[in-house]
C-alpha cells in the first residue's frame, strides 16, 4: 500500500493543488452587486479644446465595452460606460467625480489631463473609489494614494527621454529654451527635463511658460529668436503647439525642436505644413500591432492612423473589467485586483508598480512626409554610437 | 570515462576529513533549491502574462513543480532526455524566429567585451558567475554521461568517445551563448526605451514589460518570448533537480554507505528539494533568492576548482589533462577565491578584526589551561566551586566577545558564542548554558542594538547547551573539523532560526543583509577560537576525552556493584 502511495505521490501532489484551486474558486466567488448592469465612470472632455482627445477616448472605451459585452459581460452582467463630460476643466471634473461616488460607481477611468486627474484623485481618496487615468503623466500622481492608479508612465522618465533625444539627434544644440504649458502636466515635465541638463550635455538658458488656451505667441517666439537658443524643448498640448509653430514659421525661426507627447496628433502637420517636417517628439509606448484593433478603429474613427489615446483607453477599460471580474464590483475588490494584474494590452503590457503607475516604455516619433512615424531603436542606437555620445 | 566513476563518486576519495567534499557539494545543492524557487517564481511571472485573467503566481509555480515531479519520479533518464530535447527544439525555433526579426547590435556589444567592473557591481557580477559556475551545473554532466555510457569505461573507451563529448559540450555552450546574447540584447534595448537611469531600482515586471513592448514588433513576439522565458526556467529547474538529486544520491551511497536502493534515495532527495523550494516560494522574492544564493555559492565554486584539480591528479598519463589545463584551473580557482573573499566584504570588514581580537582569547585560554582548576575540570572531577569559576571565566569571555564586537546597522558582529561553546565542551551543557546566561544578560541590555537583542541572547545560551551535547556525542573527541562543524551548527541555528523568530526585522531583504554581514565572519572567528583552544589543550598534554573515559570507567565500576546488589 505504502509502496503504491509512493509511486503516485507526485500525482497526489498535483491532485491536491487542483482540489485547492477548485475550492478556492468556489469559496472566493466575487460579488458583482445587485444591479443588472456594471457601470464604469469615464471622465472625458467631449467638448472644448481637448475634444479631439476626448473623441478618441470614447472610441477606445466603446470598443472595449462592446468586446466585453459580446463575450457575455462580467459574470453575466452587461458593462456600461457612463461618460461624464469635463469640458477639460478640473473644477468640473471634481463635481462629476463626486456625482459618480453618489451614484455608487466604484471605479472611474480618467481624467486625461494631469490637472484633471489630480483634482479627481482628491475626490477618489476622500470618497474611497478607484480612479485610473489612462493619460495623466504628471509625476505628482505617483504614490498619490491607495485608490489612484494610471496606465501610463510618469513624466519623470519622459523628461529624461527628451534630453536624450536632444543629445542624439541635435548634438549641436547647446543652449536650450524650454517652452512649456503652465499646468500640472507642463510643469512636471519641464522640471524633469531641466534636471537632465548635465547628463544631456546642454544648458537650459531660458524657461518660458505660457497659459493653457493661449493663442498668440509673438513675444515668446521673439524672445527665443533674439537669444542664443539652438534648440527648443516644446512641452504643450496640440492646439497651443500649432499656434507656436505657426508663429515660429512666420518669424522664420530655424532651430532644433524636440516635442513632448502632447503634440503627437495627426492634425499637427495639416495645420503647419512642411515647416513641421523632421520634427521629433517623445511618445508614450503606443504602437498598436493588433490588426483587429486597427481595423475596428479605422471603421469607428474614419481615420487611418491610430491616435494613442484610443488604445490607452481601450487597454484601461480592459484592465478595469479584469479587475472587476476577479475582485468583484466594489472599490476595495477592484483596488486589490489591480495590484495583481498582468495584462498584455494592444499597446504594451500593463502591470502596476508601487505608486500606482506602470513601468516606463517610450517611442520616438518624427514627422516624415507629413506623417508621424516611429524612429526605430536601431537607428537611435546607431546614431547615438556614431555621435560618440556618452552612454545613457 | 576512464575510471567508470562520476565526479561525485570520486569525491569520497579526496584527502582530508571524511566526505568533506561530498558534504560541501550537498550543502550547496540544497541551498540552490532556494534559487530554483526564485527561478520558478520568475517562470510563473512569465506564464501569468500568457494565461488570461488574474492568476496566482504561486498556483502556477506549484503546478509547474508537480509537473516536474511527475516527469522525474520514475528516475527515467530517457524520459528526461526526451523532455529536454523537446524544450531545446522549442527554444531553438523561438530564438531562430526572433533572430529573423530582431536586429542584434554587435557594435553596442563590443564595448562590453572589455573586462570592466563598475563600482559597487562586483557583488552582482560574482552572483552572475556564481549562478553559472558555482551551481556546479557542469559537474552534473558527469552523471548524465555515466547514464549514457552505462558500464563502459577505460582508456580505450575514453579515447574513442572524448571527441564526441567535447563536441557535445561545445554545442551546449554555443547554444547557451546564443540564448544569453539574445536575452542581453533584449534587455539592453528594453533599458533604452524606458529611459531608466543607471543604478535605478526597477522590478522584474518593469524589465519584462519593456522587452515585451519591443518584441511586439514581431508577430506573436510577446507570446513567444513569454513562453520561451517560462520554458527556460522550467527546463533549468527540471534538469537542475534531476542532476542534483542523482548526484546527492550517489554521494550518499558512495560516501555514507546507505543501504536502501538508489531510486528510493533519489525520490527522497526530490521530496526534500520540493520542501525547500516550497519554503522559497513562501518567502517569495525571486531576484533576492537567486542573487543571494548565487553570491554565497560563488565561494564554494572556488573551492570546487581545487577539488577538481586534485581529482584529475588521480588519473594516470596519458589521459590525465596536461599542465596547461592544471595551470589554468589553479589560476582561475585562485583568482575566483580571492574575488570571492573580497566580495564577501563581511570577511574583510569583520572577520579579520574579529580574528585579531582572538589574540586576547588565546592568552586567556593559555593562562587558564595552566591552572589546576582547568586540570580538574577537564579530567572530570570538578567541585561546585570549580564549575562556578569555569562559568565565570567563560561567561566573561562571552561578554568580551560582545564588548569587542563590531556594531553594524543595529546588530553586533561578535564572537560572543565562543565562551559558552568552550564552557560546554569542557564542562557539559549546564556549565555551557550558565556561561551563556552571563553573556546573554550582557548582550540583552546593550542600548542601540535592540533589534536582535532577544534572538542573540537566546542563541548564546543555546550555544553552550548544543556544545555540551555535541562534546558528549563524540565523547570529547573534538577535532579541528568537528570544532568547525559545531560552530557552523551553532551559528546556523542562531542566524536562521533565532533571528527570524525573535528579532524585530521587517523584510526578507533586511534578513539577507544580516546573514551576509554576520554568518561567515562569525563562523570564521569562532572557529579560529575553537581551533586555538584545541591546539592549546593538546600542547598542554591534556585530552578532552579524559572526562568521558573517566565517566565510563566509573559506570563500569558501578555496574558490577549494582549487579552484585541485585543478586544479593
Amino acid at each position: 500500500m505504502s509502496q503504491k502511495l509512493l509511486e503516485y505521490l507526485p500525482f497526489i501532489f498535483a491532485a491536491i493543488i487542483c482540489c485547492f484551486l477548485l475550492f478556492s474558486t468556489a469559496l472566493n466567488a466575487p460579488d458583482y452587486g445587485d444591479d443588472e448592469t456594471i457601470k464604469i465612470g469615464i471622465m472625458v472632455p467631449l467638448s472644448g479644446s481637448l475634444a479631439e482627445y476626448g473623441m478618441d477616448v470614447k472610441i477606445g472605451v466603446d470598443m472595449a465595452v462592446d468586446e466585453i459585452n459580446s463575450r457575455g459581460g462580467i459574470g453575466g452582467k452587461e458593462v456600461k460606460a457612463v461618460y461624464k463630460n469635463t469640458w477639460g476643466y478640473p473644477d468640473r471634473a471634481v463635481t462629476l467625480m463626486e456625482e459618480c461616488a453618489e451614484e455608487g460607481i466604484p471605479v472611474v477611468i480618467g481624467d486625461i489631463t494631469s490637472a484633471g486627474a489630480l483634482a479627481c484623485a482628491d475626490v477618489a481618496e476622500e470618497k474611497q473609489i478607484v480612479l485610473i487615468s489612462q493619460a495623466a503623466t504628471t509625476p505628482d500622481l505617483t504614490g498619490y494614494g491607495p485608490y489612484v492608479f494610471r496606465t501610463i508612465s510618469s513624466d519623470t522618465y519622459q523628461g529624461r527621454g527628451m534630453a536624450r533625444i536632444f543629445r542624439i539627434f541635435h548634438p549641436e544644440a547647446e543652449n536650450i529654451t524650454v517652452l512649456y504649458i503652465e499646468n500640472a502636466y507642463g510643469t512636471g515635465l519641464m522640471e524633469s527635463f531641466v534636471c537632465e541638463e548635465e547628463a544631456g550635455g546642454f544648458s537650459v538658458h531660458q524657461v518660458i511658460p505660457f497659459e493653457e488656451g493661449q493663442r498668440t505667441f509673438t513675444s515668446e517666439i521673439a524672445a527665443i529668436r533674439d537669444s542664443d537658443t539652438d534648440g527648443v524643448a516644446l512641452i504643450a498640448h496640440t492646439t497651443e503647439a500649432e499656434n507656436i509653430l505657426k508663429e515660429a514659421r512666420a518669424q522664420g525661426l530655424d532651430i532644433a525642436w524636440v516635442g513632448s507627447d502632447g503634440i503627437v496628433t495627426t492634425e499637427l502637420y495639416s495645420h503647419i505644413g512642411p515647416y513641421a517636417d523632421g520634427f521629433i517628439a517623445t511618445m508614450q509606448a503606443s504602437e498598436v500591432r493588433d490588426p483587429g484593433f486597427i481595423r475596428e478603429y479605422r471603421i469607428r474613427a474614419k481615420e487611418n492612423t491610430v491616435n494613442w489615446m484610443a488604445p490607452y483607453s481601450y487597454d484601461t477599460m480592459m484592465v478595469v473589467a479584469e479587475a472587476i471580474r476577479y475582485g468583484g464590483y466594489s472599490p476595495d475588490g477592484i483596488r486589490e485586483a489591480l495590484w495583481k494584474i498582468r495584462y498584455l494590452g494592444v499597446c504594451g503590457p500593463k502591470v502596476f508598480e508601487q505608486g500606482g503607475g506602470v513601468p516606463p516604455a517610450f517611442d520616438v516619433m518624427r514627422i516624415e512626409d507629413g506623417v508621424w512615424k516611429r524612429v526605430s531603436w536601431n537607428e537611435i542606437s546607431t546614431t547615438e554610437t556614431a555621435g560618440e555620445a556618452p552612454a545613457h | 570515462m576512464i575510471t567508470g566513476k562520476t565526479i561525485f563518486q570520486g569525491l569520497a576519495s579526496i584527502p582530508g576529513p571524511k566526505n568533506w567534499g561530498g558534504i560541501l557539494v550537498m550543502v550547496i545543492y540544497l541551498l540552490e533549491m532556494f534559487a530554483f524557487a526564485g527561478m520558478l517564481l520568475l517562470g510563473g511571472i512569465f506564464m501569468d502574462y500568457i494565461v488570461p485573467g488574474i492568476n496566482s503566481i504561486e498556483t502556477i509555480v506549484f503546478i509547474s513543480l508537480s509537473a516536474i515531479l511527475i516527469l522525474l519520479w520514475k528516475e527515467s533518464y530517457e524520459r528526461l532526455e526526451h523532455t529536454i530535447l523537446l524544450i531545446a527544439v522549442l527554444l531553438f525555433f523561438g530564438i531562430a524566429f526572433s533572430l529573423t526579426q530582431f536586429p542584434i547590435s554587435f557594435a553596442a556589444m563590443l564595448p562590453g567585451m572589455v573586462p570592466d567592473i563598475p563600482p559597487k557591481s562586483l557583488l552582482s557580477i560574482m552572483a552572475l558567475m556564481g549562478a553559472v559556475g558555482s551551481s556546479l551545473n557542469l559537474l552534473l554532466y558527469s552523471i548524465w554521461l555515466k547514464e549514457k555510457a552505462g558500464d563502459e569505461k577505460g582508456p580505450a573507451f575514453y579515447r574513442r568517445s572524448i571527441q564526441g563529448v567535447n563536441l557535445d559540450l561545445i554545442l551546449a555552450f554555443l547554444f547557451v551563448s546564443i540564448i544569453t546574447v539574445l536575452f542581453i540584447s533584449l534587455g539592453v534595448t528594453g533599458f533604452s526605451i524606458s529611459y531608466l537611469a543607471h543604478g535605478e531600482t526597477f522590478s522584474v515586471d518593469a524589465l519584462i514589460s519593456q522587452v515585451l513592448y519591443i518584441i511586439a514588433s514581431i508577430p506573436y513576439g510577446p507570446q513567444t518570448f513569454l513562453a520561451t522565458g517560462y520554458l527556460i526556467m522550467f527546463g533549468a529547474v527540471l534538469t537542475g533537480m534531476d542532476g542534483r538529486a542523482r548526484a546527492i544520491s550517489e554521494i550518499l551511497h558512495t560516501g555514507f554507505g546507505i543501504k536502501w536502493n538508489e531510486k528510493t534515495t533519489f525520490r527522497l532527495v526530490l521530496l526534500l528539494f520540493t520542501a525547500i523550494i516550497t519554503t522559497g516560494i513562501v518567502i517569495g522574492e525571486p531576484m533576492a533568492l537567486v542573487h543571494g544564493v548565487s553570491a554565497i555559492a560563488s565561494v564554494f565554486f572556488a573551492v570546487m576548482g581545487f577539488i577538481l584539480i586534485w581529482l584529475n591528479m588521480e588519473i594516470k598519463d596519458p589521459e590525465r589533462p596536461n599542465r596547461i589545463w592544471t595551470a589554468i584551473m589553479v589560476t582561475g580557482s585562485l583568482v575566483f577565491l580571492l574575488m570571492a573573499l573580497f566580495m564577501e566584504e563581511g570577511i574583510i570588514m569583520f572577520g579579520l578584526p574579529l580574528a585579531e581580537r582572538m589574540i586576547v582569547v588565546a592568552f586567556v585560554v593559555f593562562v587558564f589551561a595552566g591552572t589546576t582548576l582547568f586540570r580538574d575540570v577537564i579530567q572530570g572531577h570538578p567541585t561546585l566551586i570549580d564549575r562556578f569559576w569555569t562559568v565565570l571565566i567563560f561567561g566573561a569571555l562571552s561578554i568580551y566577545g560582545t564588548f569587542r564586537g563590531i556594531a553594524y546597522e543595529g546588530i553586533i558582529i561578535n564572537f560572543r558564542d565562543l565562551g559558552p561553546i568552550l564552557a560546554g565542551i569542557i564542562g557539559g551543557p549546564v556549565v555551557g548554558a550558565c556561561a551563556g546566561i552571563i553573556g546573554a544578560t550582557y548582550r540583552y541590555q546593550i542600548p542601540g542594538a535592540e533589534k536582535t537583542a532577544l534572538a542573540c541572547a537566546v542563541a548564546t545560551i543555546v550555544a553552550g547547551i548544543v556544545a555540551g551535547f555535541f562534546a558528549r556525542m563524540y565523547r570529547g573527541d573534538i577535532t579541528y573539523f568537528r570544532g568547525f562543524i559545531l560552530v557552523a551548527i551553532v551559528e546556523v541555528i542562531h542566524i536562521f532560526i533565532f533571528v527570524p523568530l525573535f528579532s524585530d526585522i521587517g523584510t526578507f531583504a533586511e534578513f539577507l543583509t544580516i546573514v551576509r554581514a554576520t554568518l561567515l565572519p562569525m563562523i570564521f572567528a569562532i572557529t579560529l577560537g575553537i581551533m586555538l583552544f584545541i591546539y592549546i589543550v593538546r600542547m598542554k598534554g591534556y585530552s578532552l576525552t579524559t572526562r568521558f573515559e573517566r565517566e565510563k570507567e566509573e559506570d563500569n565500576m558501578n555496574e558490577p556493584a549494582r549487579d552484585g546488589e541485585e543478586e544479593q
